[in-house]
């Protein structure tokens, strides 16, 4: 049993969260290129300022768009067990990280504008060595989970 | 009651605050004179003007570190230190008492003139002191220490029997003012004393001494003259006079304020030998600045003396034996300079435990004294540069919560030891951590992590070099450097190792520097094994251990682990290595 991998996983929806901020993200990049070619243009701006931007652009978009969620969602898995928190994420390096229940200090529900968007929140819990987030879990399960981890951490509490 | 009875600092404190602010000032003084100022000649106005602007400033600067002074006042009552300060902004801040988790002084140069010390009072997870006292004379840094931290003699008794407790406070700090610089002085003046009088090189005074020895012992090595304890024994108030006086160190009195009176246990003293002064400073960074300085300052010496021209000397010179000759004299000198930070850092390097707490005092120019609690000690990790492994030599630090402002850091417990002594040294001053690193039964990496340990930066070097060699004069010594490389590579594999026993996780690591990181389970946070494409092949993982240090944690890595071993590490932490119930007495304060 304590082998076993974490089971659980993440929304699917959570792919489409991370497409819209790459797109917000990216849409940024490329209004300031156009900015910057008009600049060129005008005023005889170097011109690979724009060049530089726009290709940042479309790279955040392309590749934090859509290459990287689909494998982030399919190779994020989590397991909230009753002594530990079990973490697995990372597609070319893989890294799974165990909290001990007794080190979690606080656990907060964390939901951004976009992912408010497609009713999905995030948990983060913090440690005294730094904090870890499952990121995108249904609205009603991440509540759940939530008060699973602070109840789970409060009965193993412990001086650090 | 109000805080605006409380006390102020030192008077110096008006001066060190105002030198302060002028420093704050320089480059815009700097500016106010330079900017074409003295080119011009004749503008007798444009130079008054700017004579008086600066004079203002100056002035300003001094008119401000009086007013810091004057609104500055604390006060010990309640059970909590209260402070208000501010000149413009009002802040008024209380610390409970039991939140005060280290309290450190440090000495400059101005401070020892007039004998004061500056004191930082930080609480539980704060990346920042709560409260800095700029100047506070000797025996008011120790009333307040004593106000702080046995909270059983000045917080607790007196404030509870007095209902005015901030009067009673007041009074004893009166009382104490007379007479404590005696004993305290014996502290201050550590260094000066302690390196002449040179304690015998092969050992630290005073720890396996029994209890009627201690304190000749200890008055001893710090030359302290009798007649000086006594009177700060005599002079002390009467609720700490009896145990004051079976107090065999400096600032013995703030711990029998905690533990009266009861078992005259002698505390533990270590002191660094003078003579290790001369090793101390010898790791492989300082030699590394050591080099760089000389460097640095031939190419400036180029400038300055133009018929000195060393780069060109050293062109035209060539052989072995000058090159020999010249490797010996950056040697030299790069050992000089370590040698000399090493004595201004750790000259009366001293480490002593005072009831749950270390109380660490060390430095020449600037007396620095830091107090780590026992308990808050994470881990323990004991290193060997590369110089010292003839000698048989190691220094200890500490990874202590809530402690040290960047990530990753960790505080110095004593500068160099022979080997042999580490595990009484850490049996005596905590227990948990109680090791000889050659006891400790490593394992070692499964021989395909070899590669991983000596492939990749000699790979990369030698593609350099290939490319250097095509291009640049002297582009194949790069292959030398990959060799170097590869040899460090198969050195750290063959040191790496891990063991688990005794409810402890210990880590081996060695490349320059040899170190050993000792740490118990019930003091990790959360391990990590993280796994790239290749190490999946071969079966393999690296380890990734948190600890509780700093705002961000601090984080020891070891790669080349076979997976099953992580992942049976992975589970540890938590489920075996946690006692079922916090050990009786530890304070719960985090």
């Amino acid at each position: 049993m304590e082998t076993r991998m974490p089971v659980e996983r993440i929304d699917r929806r959570m792919i489409r969260v991370w497409r819209l901020t790459a797109w917000l993200a990216g849409g940024g990049l490329l209004l300031a290129a156009a900015g910057l070619l008009a600049a060129w243009y005008m005023w005889s701006w170097p011109w690979w300022l724009g060049a530089v931007a726009a290709l940042a652009g479309v790279l955040e978009i392309g590749l934090a768009g859509y290459v990287r969620p689909p494998y982030m969602w399919r190779t994020w898995r989590y397991e909230i067990r009753e002594d530990e928190i079990d973490l697995l994420r990372g597609f070319w390096t893989v890294r799974r990280t165990v909290i001990p229940m007794v080190r979690v200090q606080h656990v907060d529900l964390k939901m951004g504008p976009v992912m408010r968007r497609y009713g999905l929140a995030g948990i983060t819990f913090s440690t005294a060595a730094g904090s870890h987030e499952i990121p995108g879990l249904d609205a009603g399960t991440a509540d759940e989970v939530r008060q699973r981890i602070s109840g789970l951490a409060r009965l193993a509490h412990e001086d650090i | 009651m109000k805080i605006s009875d409380g006390k102020r600092q030192h008077k110096l404190m008006i001066v060190l605050s105002s030198l302060r602010h002028l420093k704050e000032l320089l480059i815009p003084l700097l500016v106010l004179f330079v900017s074409h100022g003295f080119q011009r000649e004749g503008s007798d106005r444009d130079l008054y003007w700017r004579l008086a602007v600066g004079a203002a400033l100056v002035v300003g600067a001094f008119v401000w570190g009086f007013l810091r002074w004057w609104w500055f006042r604390y006060q010990v009552e309640d059970g909590a230190l209260r402070i208000e300060a501010g000149v413009l902004v009002k802040k008024q801040m209380s610390i409970p008492l039991g939140r005060v988790q280290t309290l450190d002084t440090s000495e400059g140069i101005l401070h020892r003139v007039f004998g004061l010390v500056q004191v930082q009072v930080q609480t539980a997870g704060g990346t920042k002191p709560e409260a800095v006292f700029t100047a506070l004379s000797r025996s008011e840094a120790q009333w307040l220490e004593r106000a702080l931290r046995g909270e059983a003699a000045v917080g607790g008794a007196e404030v509870g029997a007095v209902g005015g407790g901030g009067e009673a406070a007041l009074t004893a700090g009166v009382a104490y003012a007379g007479d404590a610089p005696a004993a305290y002085g014996s502290c201050g003046e550590g260094p000066a004393a302690a390196l002449p009088a040179g304690p015998p090189p092969a050992a630290y005074a005073g720890s396996a001494t029994p209890p009627g020895a201690a304190r000749p012992a200890a008055s001893a090595h710090a030359a302290e003259p009798p007649a000086a304890a006594e009177a700060a024994a005599s002079g002390a108030p009467p609720d700490t006079a009896a145990p004051g006086a079976s107090a065999p160190l400096p600032l013995g009195g703030s711990r029998t304020a905690v533990a009266p009176a009861t078992a005259p246990e002698q505390e533990p003293v270590y002191r660094l030998p003078a003579g290790r002064l001369f090793l101390a400073g010898l790791t492989v960074n300082n030699l590394g600045v050591g080099i760089s300085l000389l460097f640095a300052g031939l190419s400036q010496a180029d400038d300055v003396f133009p018929g000195f021209r060393p780069f060109r000397l050293l062109a035209e010179l060539s052989g072995p034996r000058v090159f020999l000759l010249l490797a010996a004299a950056v040697l030299f000198f790069s050992w000089l300079l370590a040698v000399g930070s090493s004595i201004v850092r750790f000259a009366g390097f001293t480490v002593s435990l005072h009831g749950g707490d270390l109380r660490i005092t060390r430095g020449l120019l600037e007396r620095n004294k830091v107090t780590l609690p026992v308990r808050r000690i994470q881990a323990v990790r004991i290193t060997r540069e590369l110089i010292w492994r003839p000698f048989r030599l190691a220094a200890v630090h500490v990874v202590c919560a809530g402690y040290g402002n960047r990530q990753g850091e960790s505080t110095l417990l004593f500068p160099l030891m022979r080997e042999e002594e580490l595990e009484p040294f850490l049996r005596e001053l905590c227990p948990e951590f109680a090791a000889a690193p050659d006891q400790i039964p490593f394992r070692s990496l499964p021989g395909k992590a070899l590669w991983g340990y000596m492939l990749p930066l000699p790979l990369i070097l030698a593609a350099a070099s290939g490319a250097a060699w095509w291009l640049l004069p002297y582009g194949e010594w790069g292959f030398l450097a990959a060799a170097l490389a590869a040899a460090g590579g198969y050195r750290s594999y063959r040191k790496a190792g891990y063991a688990v026993e005794g409810g402890r996780l210990s880590l081996r690591h060695g490349y320059l520097t040899d170190s050993v990181l000792i740490v118990p389970a019930r003091r990790i946070q959360y391990l990590t094994v993280a796994q790239n494409p290749l190490q999946r092949r071969s079966g393999l993982a690296a380890l990734r251990l948190s600890l509780a240090a700093g705002p961000l944690g601090s984080h020891y890595r070891m790669k080349g682990l076979s997976y099953s071993t992580a992942i049976e590490l992975l589970h540890g932490a938590g489920r075996n290595g946690i006692p079922a119930d916090p050990k009786p007495g530890v304070r719960t304060d985090l």
